[in-house]
């Protein structure tokens, strides 16, 4: 399919949509289509509902015995939050502490970092941007994603040049902390690397996870962002 | 505690009311260890996977938005989406069919107490969906719960991929024809 697809062709599509099993470059048109048509945005709906439905069917089993205090020990003491903005404290605030505990001259470059980094959020009111490592299973570094929280916020990804990295296409997903996935437009990665990024349209803090799923589903490559 | 709403209970739960989290993780937990349970079909996993989805309701209910669906899907769907997550990450390993069909069996055993009117309702559902051809209900569920793909699917199958395609979107739309919408909202 190319362009944008017609309402028999989102109709042929909506079942694989409302499962969340559409592959990414398809839920991309999809969506191009479902902006400009409410009936099949109903339909999706219904469909979506349906599947959601099929959930309930599951078999309720009670948890291991400790399950509910374990939960809600969790729910009085969280854990810390891992990540948060690269610099936490304003360049102001850095400079009066430094300047109190008398570590100016030391701390100089990382003000003026901090501030030059407070510049660049500022030129388009972004809160902050946050990196962390792209893994292969196993845990060998992979690449980088990037992240930026403002409006709108938006993720790039870079693969790193790699023999044993299998070349190809691969789908980049975002997970959401409530465990919701956003496709983004898939990237062609080749044994020299390769890289893609774009605007998401949901906030990047409430990004947890970002996902490269290799050809055929195999070689996950992922990124945590979140608690 | 337990006449409460769904709606309500999470509403405590969203202002940090510790009696309010103690109801709302009684009432969800056996359905979403259920389902993550019968999604990863190991029960260290699925607890994992039960208590993230519990905190992530307890993290994120102030933003759930009751026109996307009554508390208990919006609860079972995000333990869906890390079962399959935790799948995903594993998707390496090869899948065993007899173990996928053990689980659809399962899942399409009828509870021993249906209880009350709700159940009724997915007890229609449960029927539209043991009414389907076989073949249509395993690319259905293999969708649903575990997330496969079309592709992944037709390969397991050892199916063409538009006949595959084609037993997934005729299997939902019998069920939206036979059951109705489940939930008009």
């Amino acid at each position: 399919m190319s362009g944008r697809p017609s309402c028999d062709e989102l109709r042929d599509l909506a079942p694989e949509l409302a499962l969340g099993i559409a592959a990414g470059d398809e839920r991309a048109r999809a969506l191009d289509h479902l902006a400009g048509c409410p009936a099949c945005r109903r339909h999706l709906e219904e469909l979506s509902s349906l599947a959601d439905e099929l959930l309930l069917l599951a078999p309720a089993q009670e948890p291991p015995p400790g399950f509910e205090s374990r939960v809600l020990g969790e729910v009085r003491e969280p854990r810390p939050r891992r990540r948060r903005p690269l610099i936490a404290v304003g360049a102001a605030a850095a400079a009066a502490l430094a300047t109190a505990a008398g570590l100016w001259l030391a701390l100089r470059d990382d003000l003026d970092v901090a501030s030059r980094y407070q510049e660049t959020l500022a030129e388009a009111n972004g809160d902050y941007l946050a990196a962390d490592p792209l893994s292969a299973p196993g845990g060998k570094r992979a690449g980088t994603v990037f992240g930026y929280q403002g409006s709108p916020s938006w993720v790039l990804v870079t693969v790193d040049s790699s023999r044993s990295l299998e070349a190809g296409r691969y789908d980049v997903q975002v997970i959401t902390e409530e465990g919701d996935r956003v496709d983004l437009h898939p990237i062609r990665v080749t044994r020299k690397g390769g890289s893609g990024g774009e605007s998401i349209r949901i906030d990047f803090h409430e990004v947890a996870e970002v996902r490269l799923l290799g050809p055929d589903r195999g070689n996950v490559l992922q990124a945590s962002f979140g608690s | 505690m337990w006449s409460v709403s769904d709606e309500a209970l999470l509403a405590g739960l969203a202002s940090n009311d510790p009696e309010a989290a103690a109801a709302f993780v009684r009432r969800f937990q056996a359905r979403v260890f259920g389902l993550a349970y019968t999604i990863v079909g190991d029960p260290a996993s699925a607890e994992e996977i039960a208590q993230e989805t519990l905190l992530r309701a307890w993290r994120h209910a102030g933003a759930y938005d009751r026109r996307r669906g009554r508390v208990e899907t919006w609860l079972l769907s995000i333990a869906r989406n890390l079962a399959i997550d935790h799948l995903r990450l594993r998707r390496g390993e090869p899948v065993d069919p007899d173990s996928l069909a053990t689980k659809q069996a399962l899942f399409m055993r009828a509870p021993e107490d249906p209880g009350g009117d709700q159940r009724q309702e997915l007890a229609s559902l449960r029927e539209a969906l043991a009414e389907l051809p076989a073949e249509q209900r395993r690319a259905l569920l293999m969708a649903a719960l575990w997330g496969f793909t079309a592709h992944e699917i037709s390969e397991m199958e050892g199916a063409p991929l538009g006949t595959t395609k084609s037993r997934i979107r005729s299997a939902l739309l019998k069920l939206r024809g036979a059951h109705g919408v489940a939930d008009e909202r």
